[in-house]
């Protein structure tokens, strides 16, 4: 695995206007992301994970450029994406595409899988009609789909057949970056299975670089390089994948990972849950945003919010038990 | 029905009516509940497990109807019951718990008015008493300052909070089957965890008997005593969570646990059940997984296979077995 920066997220601030109020007054914006800062290597699958509400729909949301940043930046091979338009940012979608949840409402109902594909071909290149048509067979197969799912509509396909039509259409300009929204949280066992597979082998096909938002640790042990852990809207932990399972260091991560049911009934989890449920980002604690549900908040943890601390080589973690090794961001490239 | 069980299911066919024909999604269910045990239904997308929890309770939504079958029930049969019978049953001895809490909940009253409207429903107590009663019962679920609680409205509430109002209200008569249909499908895993912790408490402390019906293999291992596998409409191994998972049988429960990503799945590809479930609408000859099964044999897809059984309670649809049958009898 190379280590080169494909993409790097520095102090990203992304807000949501909160509605007016009843007599029109405008509320303070709710912060989802505050200085936010992340790295993606080339060629690896980087896995960020978290409960609802911690921002990882939002991070890729904004790096695919769906919602505007309201600060910080992204910089996609040296380039800062946030401010382009028009051509720029044209040519800057080409490289980076994005695959949804639910594979079948993410498709136009009323598109052909044809049309559906080589959309992206007539927007981006001067393809005429017969060589989009021949290159969206071409994606179908590489997707494991026959040549006779061209004329189908989306209702007519399964679930796993939507998301292969889905990542055909996301493969079509061959990007480098793919960002793959829990591709597979709507897809039974047996179908998450095939899609998996042919995730890795695209990814060996075409050098592909993934960010995958996922819930599920089974499918972020299997398929993932390094691992990012948020919770309400911050960076609580990123490391190689052996290292955070094996080592896990803020106690979020190991509860969230004490949390997750393993498919063995001589492995039941002897566990206490975490109380409560994650705060308000509108609202949240001051200091760690953990601490109010952190099993071992101490009292700096309520007037401070940990920065992140090295754990090991590669692997970070935001938490005060971690001591006072302060590292500086620029040398960890968090 | 066995001595100790406390519901039994006795081929139960369930089907919907389609525009192209009826659409079976039980095809001649059986099992056996136990008191106070976790019987996990589990299965993928369209294996009938939520078709067979709501027709514990006859709560099958038109066009479909229950067109066979026996459910008993303290000696009764609930499907030969008339709808009044049925309707004081509901809730008050079992009772059942969905998936979406935000949608099962009414959004313009209270929590507090929706619990102690169900305590006064099941004739258990009106007024003040039913208040404390609603306060009492909040209390046993984790719900912070029930005076407080009551007076939000179920959009106020997070969605584990939520499941637990549902939950309380499931327990408000204090029935004695409880069937969670992916009750904690919808939430976050550490709220999941609560949610679970919850069950199995109210199992050790009411002797709450649970059906627990999921498309989660992590859960059944973590939460279920015994289970049963589904696969289109029938049970295709049947048995305590610790022989389905270490001694599995059936080709399709040794599909779907290969399949889970995980730990030791790194750097290599997953097994993959090839295919997929095919169209419930066509008729089946012979085992209804032979089509995708990895071991299928000629007489798979003509001659439905008998259950063989492998130690107590264990049983498996598969025609591999069917030279020792009876291993253990």
């Amino acid at each position: 695995m190379a280590d080169a920066t494909l993409l790097a997220v520095r102090n990203l601030r992304v807000e949501y206007a909160s509605s007016r109020s009843l007599f029109g007054k405008p509320t303070k914006p709710v912060r989802i992301l505050d200085g936010f800062n992340l790295d993606l290597r080339t060629g690896e699958t980087l896995a960020v994970v978290g409960e609802s509400g911690c921002g990882k729909t939002t991070l890729a949301n904004c790096i695919a450029r769906f919602i505007p940043a309201a600060g910080g930046e992204v910089v996609f091979e040296g380039l800062d994406v946030l401010p382009l338009t028009g051509l720029a940012l044209k040519a800057y979608r080409r490289n980076m595409q994005m695959v949804f949840q639910n594979p079948v409402s993410s498709l136009n109902p009323r598109l052909r899988v044809s049309a559906i594909v080589s959309e992206p071909l007539e927007t981006h290149t001067s393809l005429d009609s017969s060589a989009r048509q021949a290159r969206a067979l071409e994606l179908l197969a590489e997707t494991g789909l026959e040549a006779s799912f061209i004329d189908r509509y989306p209702h007519e396909l399964s679930g796993g057949q939507a998301q292969r039509v889905a990542l055909a259409r996301a493969l079509a300009l061959n990007p480098r970056l793919l960002l793959l929204d829990e591709p597979t949280s709507a897809l039974d066992v047996s179908v998450q299975a095939q899609i998996l597979n042919l995730l890795q082998r695209l990814q060996a096909d075409h050098r592909l670089t993934y960010m995958v938002i996922s819930h599920s640790l089974g499918l972020v042990q299997h398929i993932s390089d390094r691992i990012a852990v948020l919770y309400l809207g911050e960076l609580v932990e990123l490391g190689p994948r052996g290292s955070v399972f094996a080592t896990p260091a803020h106690p979020y991560t190991r509860a969230l990972f004490a949390a997750t049911p393993v498919p063995d009934p001589r492995r039941r989890r002897n566990y206490v849950a975490l109380e409560g449920a994650v705060p308000s980002a509108a609202n949240p604690p001051p200091g760690c945003r953990f601490q109010t549900r952190c099993p071992h908040a101490m009292e700096r943890c309520r007037i401070e919010n940990p920065a992140l601390r090295r754990v090991s080589a590669d692997h970070v973690a935001a938490c005060h038990l971690l001591g006072d090794t302060h590292i500086d961001d620029k040398e960890i490239k968090p | 029905m066995s001595d100790a069980a406390l519901l039994s299911v006795r081929d139960l066919h369930v089907s919907f009516a389609t525009p192209r024909g009826d659409l079976p999604a039980v095809r001649g269910i059986s099992f056996d509940v136990r008191r106070g045990q976790v019987f996990g239904i589990v299965g993928e997308s369209g294996c009938g497990k939520t078709a067979t929890g709501r027709a514990l309770l006859r709560l099958i939504p038109p066009p479909g109807r229950i067109t066979s079958g026996q459910i008993l029930y303290h000696g009764e049969d609930l499907l030969s019951l008339p709808e009044t019978s049925m309707r004081a049953l509901r809730g008050r001895r079992i009772a059942m718990v969905f998936q979406d809490p935000a949608a099962a909940l009414n959004p313009v009253f209270t929590i507090g008015r929706q619990l102690t409207g169900v305590i006064h429903q099941h004739g258990i107590a009106s007024g003040e008493a039913a208040r404390q009663r609603a306060f009492a019962l909040m209390e046993e679920l984790g719900l912070p300052a029930p005076e407080h609680m009551a007076e939000r409205y179920p959009h106020q509430l997070s969605g584990g909070m939520q499941q637990r109002v549902m939950l309380a209200m499931a327990l408000a008569a204090d029935p004695e089957i409880i069937v969670a249909d992916e009750a904690t499908t919808a939430l976050d895993v550490t709220i999941q965890a609560q949610i679970v912790e919850l069950l199995l408490r109210l199992k050790r402390e009411r002797g709450l008997t649970i059906i627990f019906i999921t498309h989660d293999l992590g859960l059944v291992a973590e939460i279920c005593d015994s289970v049963a596998v589904l696969y289109m409409g029938r049970i295709v191994e049947e048995g305590g969570t610790d022989s389905i998972f270490h001694d599995t049988k059936h080709p399709y429960t040794q599909g779907l646990l290969a399949a889970m990503p995980g730990e030791g799945t790194w750097g290599r590809p997953l097994s993959v059940v090839k295919g997929s479930v095919p169209d419930a609408t066509l008729a089946i000859s012979g085992c209804s997984f032979a089509p995708r099964c990895p071991a299928a044999m000629p007489v798979c897809r003509s001659i439905d296979p008998a259950p063989v059984h492998f130690g107590p309670g264990h049983t498996a649809w598969c025609h591999l077995y069917g030279a020792e049958k009876d291993r253990h009898g």
